[in-house]
């Protein structure tokens, strides 16, 4: 008995001496998000009307002006970002359904024709009163894929680098 | 029934019957033992190196284009007033944003002596305190102009002398001299290979005016996303954010196959050493088969002489292995090594004692169960009769 307990506390000696340090935590917090009250808010159901592209708003708007934008969702290599009611859309006369996605791992530096686009490009943020882009995945949010047409209202938000920002109220997606 | 072992004292005993055949298998065991220390060390410090230079809140804004190499990359000077102003959710305390410009250089290094090698410049600003947590002085100040503050294993770097790179030496670089005014260690990260100097400084001896990356500190509730959020809406700087724990994670696969290579070693060390140990117990038991006969003939059962026998080179194998332990902890823990993106210290810790000292074990357990067991299958007569 004595020997069982002196082996036991050897043991969890070992264990507990090579224990790593726990990894830290991703800087992701997980924020639990009410998918389907923001999907009732800021998901449309009908196509808002008067859309224009993307090249376009990015030529005429300026900010605080309310547009609303059609395009296909890309542009880059990775239009999603992470956590976050957001993703990037490109004009549709530049990307189709063909084209503007590169070989699975390559990124926009080493994807020429990506980087050609980026005048053609807007970054769509979902925010809400405040003006905080939602706390929630876009693909999840509006059950979207890279290449989905979509139609967003929201005001637009520009600068000096020429950059367009739509800060979205609402999102259609065109099936 | 219960089995009669032989007493403890008679295996402990037997080792020093023969003490000069026990001093060898001894110093056999021990040298396997530190063999596979040192191999373990050396992946346990690379992985320390590459993990505690992360740190989990800091972001890497970098050129888009540059990929993972830091030192290819190149962004404008304005990023870093620009993500002060603009980058939600970063560290900021007393009005001072945790946001550190760098320019970060592999470059040709003339020590004092005129001898020339490679060595790695970070340009920063005082911001980098805030930022780079892990980093203390150790002895002098923080840079002023044309000072340098030099790594706790810069020198391992450099592959000089750690007294070329005291305070008040001076070393050339950028076609400049910069006089070291200080050291500093990271907790093992990889910083401490570096020299860092004023940014400013560097970007003129340099003749840039851009900067490598810049370092920024989020707050505990912000995210990675708010980062990649600003690369995304500002696609005109082209830059990309980099989780810093994500950098050297990407870096930590670029010398997997080093760290498999220096796994088959420890393997290959290790049977090797098994071999050795069945080699030198079979020598030892097959001088001893009258006696193991002479054991049984009065009365132990086999089983208990084979515990006799194991006992003896387990003796062996265990003080080998504390030998071998005590010996890497004072001899070999922290002992620098050069590599690629700097140098890193070897380390000896719970893991690799633990590693060792069951190699080791293991080792005196296989390595005497094979001949005990062949000894045990004579006959009592003919073991008594052999010669």
């Amino acid at each position: 008995m004595r020997h069982t307990c002196a082996t036991c506390a050897v043991v969890a000696l070992i264990i507990a001496g090579c224990g790593e340090q726990g990894q830290p935590g991703s800087s992701t917090a997980a924020t639990p998000v009410n998918l389907t009250a923001y999907q009732a808010k800021f998901s449309l159901t009908d196509e808002p009307e008067g859309a224009i592209g993307v090249l376009a708003a990015r030529e005429k708007s300026k900010t605080d002006d309310t547009i609303v934008v059609v395009g296909r969702i890309g542009g880059t290599a990775k239009p999603w970002i992470e956590g976050r009611a957001a993703f990037v859309m490109a004009d549709a006369s530049i990307v189709t359904e063909e084209t503007g996605h590169c070989e699975e791992g390559c990124t926009d530096a080493c994807c020429a024709h990506l980087k050609e686009l980026k005048g053609f490009t807007a970054l769509v943020k979902i925010v809400d009163e405040e003006g905080r882009t939602l706390p929630a995945d876009a693909r999840q949010l509006f059950a979207v894929s890279e290449r989905d047409m979509v139609v967003v209202r929201g005001r637009a938000q520009r600068d000096d680098g020429g950059n367009l920002t739509i800060l979205a109220d609402g999102v259609y997606v065109r099936r | 029934m219960r089995l009669k072992l032989l007493p403890w004292e008679y295996g402990v005993r037997n080792l020093f019957r023969r003490p000069t055949r026990s001093a060898l298998t001894l110093t056999g065991l021990t040298t396997v033992v530190l063999l596979v220390l040192l191999v373990v060390g050396f992946i346990r410090g690379l992985e320390r190196s590459l993990a505690e230079s992360g740190d989990p809140q800091v972001v890497l804004m970098s050129a888009l284009a540059a990929g993972d190499n830091l030192e290819t990359s190149s962004i404008a000077a304005r990023t870093a007033p620009l993500l002060s102003a603009s980058l939600a959710g970063v560290q900021t305390r007393n009005g001072v944003k945790y946001v550190s410009p760098e320019l970060y250089l592999g470059t040709r290094v003339e020590l004092g002596d005129g001898a020339t090698t490679m060595g790695i410049v970070r340009g920063v600003t005082t911001s980098a305190a805030l930022v780079r947590r892990q980093v203390q002085i150790t002895e002098g100040a923080w840079p002023a102009a044309g000072e340098l503050l030099v790594g706790r294993l810069a020198s391992s770097k450099l592959g000089c002398d750690a007294a070329a790179l005291k305070i008040g030496q001076s070393v050339l670089f950028e076609g400049r001299e910069w006089r070291v005014c200080g050291t500093f260690a990271a907790a093992g990260a990889a910083f401490e290979s570096e020299m860092w100097c004023p940014l400013a400084d560097l970007q003129q001896a340099a003749k840039r005016q851009d900067y490598s990356l810049v370092a920024v500190t989020m707050k505990p509730d912000a995210s990675v996303a708010d980062a990649t959020l600003f690369c995304k809406e500002r696609v005109d700087l082209e830059l990309q954010a980099v989780p810093e724990v994500a950098y050297y994670a990407a870096l930590q696969k670029h010398y997997k196959p080093v760290r498999m290579l220096a796994w088959i070693v420890v393997i290959l060390v290790a049977s090797a050493g098994v071999f050795a140990g069945l080699n030198t117990m079979y020598g030892a038991v097959a001088g001893r088969v009258r006696e193991l006969a002479t054991l049984q003939a009065v009365g132990f059962r086999r089983f208990a002489v084979l515990a006799s026998l194991v006992q003896e080179a387990s003796l062996l194998s265990v003080t080998a292995s504390l030998a071998a332990s005590a010996l890497a902890l004072t001899l070999v823990d922290g002992a620098a090594v050069r590599f690629t993106m700097g140098a890193f210290a070897l380390r000896i810790d719970s893991v690799a004692v633990l590693l060792g000292c069951g190699s080791g074990l293991m080792l005196g357990v296989l390595g005497a169960m094979p001949p005990a067991w062949k000894a045990m299958r004579i006959s009592v007569v003919e073991g008594i009769k052999a010669i």
